[in-house]
């Protein structure tokens, strides 16, 4: 019988096969664009990484308005940071925007994809998913959680609010 | 007790909709028809599979309009050509245009498919996903000079809201 290896997506994100709400966002249409639902919220959606991966960037998709800033991170199971991109302006609607962070091995098993807004002006791209789903699948969040406090205090998601965003474990143009 | 082999399960066909696809949480809504954006531009999008498989046949979902020729072709992750069907041309009318390759065993991991037409007048059955999504989950373009596919990609940035209905065939479709 053959070895079959685990392999990562290039973009392990909130929407990607390794996220519990993969198929769940592919069934409500793909992410769109919305406005940030409150100032310095944190919102965090488990993610499994299947494989040693390197993680040389997180990012997401602006869609069509940038006048926030963002900060995204990476939490391990036991809710403490791992590496966070800090205070980053966005820039450039309709896009993707990626920021370098410093390489960071990831072991196989769960993490958290973190990602919190300074303000509700910022409009990215998201999954609408109801609050209720994302709380069953692991999904939580922390307000006034900008700088992504290490540990995380987990609350339950308040918003049908699950935002795009990953972290690059591969060749990515 | 013996222990009886189990067969491995491999699709019969994957798709740009198939787990398999790192593109498949862009690719929702209705295909339809819709002009190929550029002549001679070639779209890559990545698949990760689980394991080696043969492929035998590459496809794409022809639309409303058919004119001058096309090519497929499957790329490993160091963007390598593995192999390509060569220029044909574009003749499935509303109807899934069926490409036979010299059968070649692909993964596990990352592998691109590829699809090139010559022209803008030629239609696809395609969602249009925007070109910041596609790129998200790591998609990419090159414009050629033609309808061959490279022997190495070189990747650009994709520019053009535009999901084919696309896919490889491990087994044989009729």
């Amino acid at each position: 019988m053959s070895l079959i290896l685990p392999r990562s997506s290039l973009a392990i994100s909130t929407l990607s096969r390794e996220s519990p709400l993969h198929v769940a966002a592919i069934d409500a249409g793909g992410p769109s664009g919305a406005a940030w639902p409150s100032a310095n919220l944190a919102i965090f959606c488990p993610v499994v990484v299947p494989a040693p991966v390197r993680v040389r960037q997180l990012g997401w998709v602006n869609s069509t308005n940038v006048t926030d800033k963002i900060n995204l991170g990476i939490f391990d199971r036991a809710l403490a940071k791992v590496v966070e991109t800090g205070d980053t302006q966005a820039t450039g609607t309709n896009a993707v925007q990626l920021v370098n962070i410093t390489d960071t091995d990831l072991q196989p098993g769960l993490y958290y994809l973190a990602m919190a807004c300074n303000g509700t002006t910022s409009v990215v791209f998201r999954a609408n998913l109801p609050a209720l789903q994302l709380e069953q699948f692991g999904c939580f969040q922390e307000a006034s959680d900008y700088a992504l406090a290490s540990p995380a205090t987990p609350a339950a998601p308040a918003n049908a609010y699950l935002p795009y965003c990953f972290m690059i474990c591969g060749r990515y143009t | 007790m013996a222990d009886f082999p189990v067969a491995e399960q491999i699709p019969n066909v994957i798709s740009i909709t198939s787990p398999e696809s790192d593109v498949r949480p862009m690719a929702v809504g209705t295909f339809a028809s819709g002009i190929w954006p550029a002549a001679n531009r070639a779209f890559f999008y990545p698949f990760i599979l689980p394991r080696s498989m043969p492929i035998r046949q590459l496809y794409v979902v022809s639309g409303a309009a058919q004119s001058g020729n096309l090519n497929m072709g499957l790329y490993d992750g160091a963007l390598k050509l593995l192999i390509e069907k060569g220029s044909t041309s574009h003749t499935a009318n509303n109807a899934v245009q069926f490409l036979d390759i010299t059968d070649t065993a692909v993964g596990p991991g990352l592998v691109y498919l590829a699809l090139v037409c010559s022209n803008t007048t030629s239609q696809f059955f395609r969602v249009a996903a925007s070109a910041a999504l596609l790129r998200s989950v790591g998609a990419f373009q090159q414009d050629l000079a033609n309808v061959s596919l490279p022997s190495t990609a070189t990747p650009a940035a994709i520019a053009s809201a535009f999901c084919p209905w696309v896919g490889m065939v491990s087994g044989r479709m009729l």
